[in-house]
């Protein structure tokens, strides 16, 4: 999984050469494939792939322009929603956007899947909304489940009709395209570990698509079975949160502001619930000791469900968590809503034991890895410490409860407030990288012994994201375009500038005219 | 008149709850429904002056026993309103579901424990589901049936129609008060009837040879050995219309003999049913239960008012009965013999009584036993050594208002070959008890508490636990020391409790799985 953070700031609306454009000349949000990084130029409207090698190039999208991109995780292609403009005048004479009289200009919108900075299939996705703007992919990247994001419904923008009944599955290699019916606003896309099923969790129910080829229980691309999550046609149950357990023989589904976590028996195909503490803020699955783990943002306590007979044990804690994070020696919990709240507990699910250690500050965001968690935290509000009155980064070596070998976590003071962080694991020595607000340099600390080093940037940081080849991308904050591609193990770092400039001040011409003739 | 008024609304809370109140019939349980009894409760007073006369009817002692529609491995719930029958496994607690005919409104197996049957009131059904594997086959009967009683092997079940019990599914067209529908198990066959009016249920005999059915002015005898069965009438009176309530029916183990116990009647009818002769047979006065003999060699019928028990042989009921007075002047008018043929419980329900009389078989002595309060049911361990009494919210009139048990429901674990005794208070009315079928436990649930009680019949001690919600019916798995509970959730809860591992396994939600489309 890529991992991509921005700061919210608005770089636009700059002078270049005393001309001021309507739109921003890049979009720092990209999306990093392995064949390179993808921007989006919202002035010229164009798409351009920005190598490591300093070279960039166009990306046809035959007249549309990007509206918005995703990278698959394994960074082997980029989807992409375009738009393109459509003038309903026939005269040949009108030839550019701004020719054609606004009452008979409309906008079409298409899904493409890029690849090499070609489109898949050389066009747009057949039968695809652009309106789906949330995507699922399976581990290995090779298909995408799109639907319409529940969080994104208000902005979503339907062109003629939109049917949130299905879901969109996208073949990568061929950009092949099936849509099946699966219940009413899907909220969430699990595939299963072998890749040939997905969950989909919709408006209360729960749909198991087959995938592929299928098999004699279940025709390809069409839902086998559906599990109603009520039978009350009144009363909606929104699905919150999946985990697949018990080697993809259960499904644990949590339900928004409910007690309830069904048990989907995918095997016998059944359905139980099970009563919790709360309703849960995290769900994580422990398949090495077979025990799934649920945190609540309201109970001080973790509930530990084990797979056989899903019966549930309890482990008090001193501070709720919100967070439960799977690690190679327990279950991190943390709570990174409440400022008060600033325990990292180390949990045994199976024995019940827990190391506890402090975050000094409220935590923000926490990375976890293998052998360390990294936390970036807030000022205190309410006091005036020299630590509590700054950002914070806190390094958490993560150490099994029953380890007589526990380290304290290290805390860090940051000169302003975290804009980006990633975490590179490699044989000698694990490392997070920092980007901070209005700080023209990215700080490299080595966790193992929290020694910090600084790479110089050209410019303020606007994000940093993680390539498929461990190595980072970091966005800087230049007008016309500035990403330097940063190999933190061999300290070297390529910047790359001025691939804003493409086409912006061409006139925008109208785009496949021969459709409208 | 009535004297326990607290009663009332568990019976009609029994008579409503068609899964599992009416399901779980067994031989030794009056026949007819709890509705019937309801109704005879409330009716008493105004329609059967004779009853008034001689005195309030006793309830019967086991009308909180929730027999469980189970087998060894596996637990059955009926959905009416999904059309389904929901098999729970208890060892994995897998769940399966499988279409029935239209709002089954009874489930019950067969002591084989090969089959469940679902009487399906929506489409006028009875459907068979094979436990293993939920094979179903469904037969049509006769329109309006709203109750079903399986025969004890399984091979026969007979519907029929109570008007005062509630009816979930009525298909319109004819209802009689005069037919039943038996229908044979294999081939799967149904065979319409007509019997007595207003049929009360049936009967069937030990050898699965003959089933009778009791109706208040007469008596149809079916032999199910033959090909075609059909029905003979037996009149029990000369005006059936005018018939007196029959109470209680037993029939004797070789199917020779049908005994009827009718209300307001001094007599017990004894019909000899291969000559087709009715005669009365004198029982003293005021008769108000009957109960065979474990050995199923003698009847015994009590005489409230005499205070006497009447004991019949019942190869010869001809022959002069023994006849034995009660310990005191007490009116006890319920009797129930312990399981291991030893004893019996002499106690009432029907007057405020604060004891009973443990009857030794051998000597025909008796030892009286005071109670806390009056008694308002009793079940006994399989065995019968031990007892629970449970007890009416009503005091005696002569009861301390400082008692603690004063004004408050109470069940009084009782050894019935011993002396001892744990005698608890409880927080509200028991809504349902079940024993196991190993002599090792009760288990009790009361209105209103998410928590089953489980009563060690060897200490005498119970255990609170507590269930994620209130439990409606309670039954036991056979051959085990597991107890199921039913609890309210709208979409179907079961907790299992095995109280020898002290284990508690809940499924909840079970109803959806009816919903499970492909």
């Amino acid at each position: 999984m890529l991992t991509l953070l921005m700061i919210g700031c608005n770089p636009w609306d700059i002078p270049v050469n005393e001309t001021t454009y309507e739109n921003a000349l890049w979009d720092p949000n990209v999306a990093v494939a392995t064949d390179g990084v993808y921007v989006r130029l919202p002035e010229a409207g164009r798409l351009v792939r920005v190598q490591s090698d300093g070279t960039w190039a166009t990306v046809d999208l035959d007249g549309a322009s990007p509206e918005s991109i995703s990278a698959a995780p394994d960074g082997s292609g980029v989807f992409v929603v375009a738009t393109w403009p459509v003038c309903d005048d026939n005269d040949p004479l009108v030839v550019y956007v701004d020719q054609c009289p606004g009452s008979k200009l409309t906008y079409e919108r298409e899904m493409v899947f890029v690849r090499d900075a070609e489109r898949v299939g050389g066009g747009a996705l057949e039968g695809v909304s652009a309106a789906l703007d949330s995507a699922e992919w399976t581990d290995d990247s090779s298909i995408a489940a799109l639907y319409v994001s529940p969080a994104n419904a208000s902005s979503v923008v339907v062109d003629g009709f939109l049917n949130l009944n299905e879901v969109t599955f996208v073949e990568a290699a061929t950009g092949q395209v099936h849509r099946v019916a699966v219940g009413f606003a899907a909220e969430a896309v699990l595939f299963t570990e072998d890749n040939t099923r997905a969950l989909v969790l919709s408006r209360s129910q729960v749909a198991m698509v087959s995938l592929g080829s299928g098999d004699e229980s279940c025709d390809a691309w069409s839902a086998c079975v559906t599990y109603k999550l009520t039978l009350d046609a009144d009363t909606a149950v929104t699905p919150d949160d999946v985990v697949l357990v018990g080697d993809g023989a259960y499904a644990l589904v949590s339900v928004a502001n409910s007690k309830d976590l069904y048990v989907l028996d995918l095997e016998n195909e059944s359905i139980d619930i099970l009563e919790l503490a709360g309703s849960p803020s995290a769900v994580v699955d422990d398949p090495d000791h077979g025990v799934t783990v649920v945190a609540y943002s309201g109970h001080a306590q973790v509930d530990v469900i084990e797979h056989e007979f899903f019966e549930v044990s309890t482990i008090e804690l001193e501070e709720p968590a919100t967070q439960a994070v799977l690690t190679p020696v327990g279950v991190l919990a943390y709570n990174d809503v409440t400022s008060s709240f600033k325990d990292v507990a180390m949990i045994d699910p199976v024995s019940g034991d827990w190391l506890e250690s402090r975050a000094e500050n409220p935590i923000q965001d926490m990375t976890v890895g293998s052998r360390f968690a990294v936390a970036t935290m807030l000022p205190e509000t309410s006091s005036s410490g020299l630590y509590d009155a700054h950002y914070g980064l806190g390094i958490f070596t993560l150490s099994a409860p029953d380890s007589e070998d526990v380290t304290d976590p290290v805390s860090l003071i940051l000169e302003s407030a975290p804009v980006g962080l990633a975490t590179l694991e490699t044989e000698a020595a694990d490392y997070a990288l920092l980007l901070m607000s209005d700080v023209d340099t990215l700080l490299k600390v080595r966790l193992n012994d929290a020694s910090p080093t600084t790479l110089e940037l050209d410019a303020p940081p606007l994000g940093i994201a993680a390539s498929p080849d461990d190595t980072f991308v970091v966005m800087e904050d230049s007008p016309l375009g500035m990403i330097s591609f940063v190999d933190p193990v061999e300290d070297t770092q390529a910047t790359v500038t001025g691939f804003a400039t493409v086409a912006f001040v061409e006139r925008p011409v109208l785009p496949r005219r021969a459709a409208v003739e | 008149m009535k004297t326990l008024q607290p009663l009332l609304p568990l019976l009609s809370a029994l008579a409503l709850c068609g899964c599992f109140s009416t399901a779980g019939k067994t031989s030794d349980t009056a026949w007819w429904g709890d509705s019937a009894r309801d109704a005879d409760a409330d009716t008493d007073a105004d329609s059967d002056s004779d009853a008034d006369d001689d005195g309030p009817s006793e309830e019967e002692s086991d009308y909180l026993r929730l027999a469980p529609a189970a087998t060894d491995q596996y637990v059955f719930v009926a959905n009416p309103d999904r059309d389904t029958l929901t098999r729970v496994a208890v060892s994995t607690l897998e769940v399966r579901t499988v279409g029935v005919g239209r709002i089954p409104s009874t489930v019950q197996t067969t002591s084989d424990y090969r089959i469940a049957v679902t009487l399906d009131e929506g489409d006028d059904s009875v459907s068979y589901v094979y436990a293993e594997t939920l094979d179903v086959q469904s037969v049509e009967i006769r329109d309006n049936m709203n109750q079903l009683s399986l025969a004890p092997n399984g091979e026969w079940a007979m519907a029929w129609y109570d008007p005062n019990a509630e009816s979930l599914g009525v298909s319109g067209g004819i209802t009689s008060f005069n037919e039943v529908s038996f229908v044979r198990t294999e081939p799967l066959v149904h065979y319409p009837l007509a019997v007595g009016y207003n049929p009360k249920g049936v009967r069937w005999s030990d050898d699965g040879r003959l089933a009778v059915v009791v109706s208040d002015g007469s008596l149809a005898v079916i032999d199910l050995a033959a090909d075609s069965p059909s029905a003979r009438l037996i009149p029990l009176v000369d005006d059936e219309l005018d018939a007196p309530v029959a109470e209680e029916v037993i029939l004797s183990a070789d199917g020779a003999f049908a005994f009827v116990r009718q209300r307001g009647v001094q007599d017990l009818l004894v019909v000899d049913l291969s000559n087709e002769v009715v005669d009365a047979l004198v029982v003293g006065t005021d008769p108000t239960d009957m109960d065979l003999s474990v050995d199923g060699e003698r009847l015994s019928v009590v005489s409230r008012s005499a205070r006497q028990v009447w004991t019949f042989d019942m190869a010869n009921p001809y022959a002069d009965p023994t006849v034995v007075d009660f310990p005191s002047d007490l009116a006890y008018g319920s009797l129930a013999f312990t399981g291991d043929g030893l004893r019996a419980l002499l106690y009432t329900n029907a007057s405020l009584i604060s004891s009973l009389a443990i009857w030794d078989l051998g000597d025909d002595s008796f030892s009286e036993r005071a109670l806390v309060k009056p008694v308002a049911s009793v079940g006994l361990s399989p065995e019968g050594d031990t007892a629970l009494i449970f007890h009416s919210k009503d005091n005696a009139d002569d009861a301390n208002s400082d008692d603690p048990f004063y004004d408050e429901w109470a069940i009084t674990l009782m050894e019935t070959d011993g002396i001892g005794e744990n005698r608890l208070l409880l927080p509200s009315e028991p809504a349902g008890y079940t024993v196991s079928d190993n002599n090792r436990w009760g288990f009790f649930i009361m209105e209103g508490q998410s928590a089953i009680e489980a009563c060690s019949f060897s200490t005498l001690i119970p255990e609170l636990v507590k269930l994620p919600s209130e439990p409606v019916f309670v039954g036991t798995l056979p051959g085990t020391d597991v107890a199921w509970a039913s609890e309210q959730h709208d979409l179907g809860r079961l907790s299992f409790y095995d109280a020898a591992a002290g284990t508690l396994d809940t499924i909840t939600g079970f109803e959806l799985n009816s919903e499970i489309e492909h």
